[in-house]
């Protein structure tokens, strides 16, 4: 095992350096195994298993002895209890629109930085863009919404902008009527419409934009996720 | 009658508590995220050899990495959690933990790596299968001569760095905290993200001798207070 104190407070300024470099590295890296494991557990159900009790074990082994009736019962008890808490715990987790809430806002949107169809940016639109993407909602909702005409691209960032802001009802609108169902923002547009809706109380017209995500599209699997959390 | 009765019950209460993972599990797997317009045909070759990266969104994915931002990696490799353990557990019949275990230190490598430069486009998948693999025989402590050379150059990169203590990582933790925001951000971008002295001048707008000198006085000071914060 490496001595951090004596590395840090060593006269070899490489040492030194190297010591503050690997220490960064080992709590920066544990904080972010530890993320990692939380998504792994919150998004694909995967997590270690608890070991099982060591007396378990052993009672478990065919040499031992034969395990009593009552042992088993008490298993099967405290499995049937396991169970039962289980159950009860996902019904009380969180409603549809906490859970919408988290995921919407997990990750902040990013423009790409181009426009589809390589037009050129205008001042403007730039404006707008850096705005976006410095996460200045307001600025880049205006200048999202002041582009003329708006394209499919411009009222999805905009739409995106009022989110951010939490005006659901001016997303929702942006989403529903100026970004088309063909256009190439459709699996986005599915999912931030469905997510407005529900953080807008409309949590039945929501679920119904969720049921429309199919397998392999943009936060499916997220969508499945809320269309089983309790209302 | 009562002890098979019992142990029916047993059997079925467990066969209910896997199949309801395995569900979750299933249907978040199933979600292969999608990127941008630029995703590659899922079918082509380079792409499945690559998680369905194009070598734009790689390029995109390295760079958020090197300014500090984590998702679009997080996004693209979590996703591979499910090949990766399986795999683990089909060749070398590991158990569940240990295979989660070395995939996930495999991730912490593998991103380390690539703020290194040390991983380019070309197949993700077979780099990462390897990778985690020899993670893995290192753990259980097995050796294995069918490691390709550069899954063995990130062994031996991995093995040059030796673990602090427990104790000693939680008092530089706290003397983390208690640097101010400018030295904090400065080591972390320095120290963790890998960037040089010149990128952090140009993004805190400030000259390279400036950010150099300043970098060695936040060294300092973390130096000092985890010394107040260590006590053996």
């Amino acid at each position: 095992m490496n001595d951090l104190k004596k590395n840090l407070n060593s006269s070899d300024p490489n040492i030194q350096d190297l010591a503050v470099q690997q220490g960064i590295k080992q709590v920066f890296d544990k904080k972010l195994r530890a993320e990692w494991a939380n998504d792994l557990q919150m998004q694909y159900g995967l997590q270690k298993e608890e070991p099982m009790a060591t007396e378990a074990i052993i009672e478990m082994k065919p040499k031992g002895k034969v395990i009593s009736m009552r042992k088993w019962m008490a298993i099967a008890a405290s499995l049937l209890i396991l169970v039962f808490a289980y159950q009860w715990f996902m019904a009380s987790g969180p409603s549809i629109q906490e859970q919408a809430n988290i995921y919407a806002f997990a990750d902040q949107p990013i423009h790409p930085g181009a426009v589809k169809g390589g037009e050129t940016l205008s001042e403007n639109y730039t404006q707008a863009l850096v705005a976006f993407n410095e996460g200045n909602w307001k600025s880049a909702f205006d200048g999202f919404k002041s582009q003329v005409p708006m394209t499919a691209e411009t009222a999805y960032y905009a739409a995106l902008s009022a989110f951010q802001l939490k005006n659901y009802p001016e997303a929702i609108n942006l989403l529903t009527n100026n970004v088309p169902e063909e256009s190439v923002y459709n699996q986005e547009r599915k999912w931030y419409l469905a997510t407005a809706l529900i953080l807008n109380d409309q949590v039945a017209e929501g679920k119904e934009i969720l049921s429309q995500i199919k397998t392999g599209e943009w936060k499916y699997a997220e969508a499945q996720l809320l269309l089983k959390s309790k209302d | 009658m009562q002890r098979i009765t019992c142990i029916g019950l047993f059997f079925f209460l467990v066969f209910l508590s896997c199949s309801s993972h395995k569900l979750a599990a299933d249907h978040s797997l199933k979600s292969v995220y999608q990127y941008k317009e630029d995703v590659p045909n899922p079918n082509s070759d380079l792409a499945s050899k690559n998680f369905n990266l194009s070598q734009q969104t790689f390029e995109e994915l390295l760079e958020a990495l090197q300014n500090g931002d984590n998702q679009l990696f997080k996004q693209a490799f979590l996703a591979q959690a499910n090949d990766v353990i399986s795999n683990l557990k089909s060749k070398y019949k590991a158990e569940h933990n240990d295979a989660y275990d070395a995939f996930l230190d495999t991730l912490l490598v593998f991103r380390s790596r690539m703020l290194d430069g040390k991983v380019s486009y070309g197949n993700l998948r077979f780099l990462l299968l390897q990778m985690s693999s020899q993670h893995y025989l290192r753990m259980v402590g097995k050796k294995t001569d069918e490691l390709t050379e550069t899954a063995m150059e990130f062994l031996q990169d991995e093995e040059d760095e030796k673990p602090y203590n427990e104790q000693q990582l939680e008092a530089l933790e706290r003397a983390f905290k208690k640097l101010n925001e400018l030295c904090s951000e400065l080591l972390l971008l320095n120290y963790y993200q890998g960037l040089k002295l010149s990128a952090i001048a140009e993004k805190l707008e400030r000259s390279p001798d400036a950010v150099r000198k300043q970098k060695e006085r936040c060294k300092q000071s973390l130096i000092e207070l985890f010394n107040k914060e260590y006590h053996e």
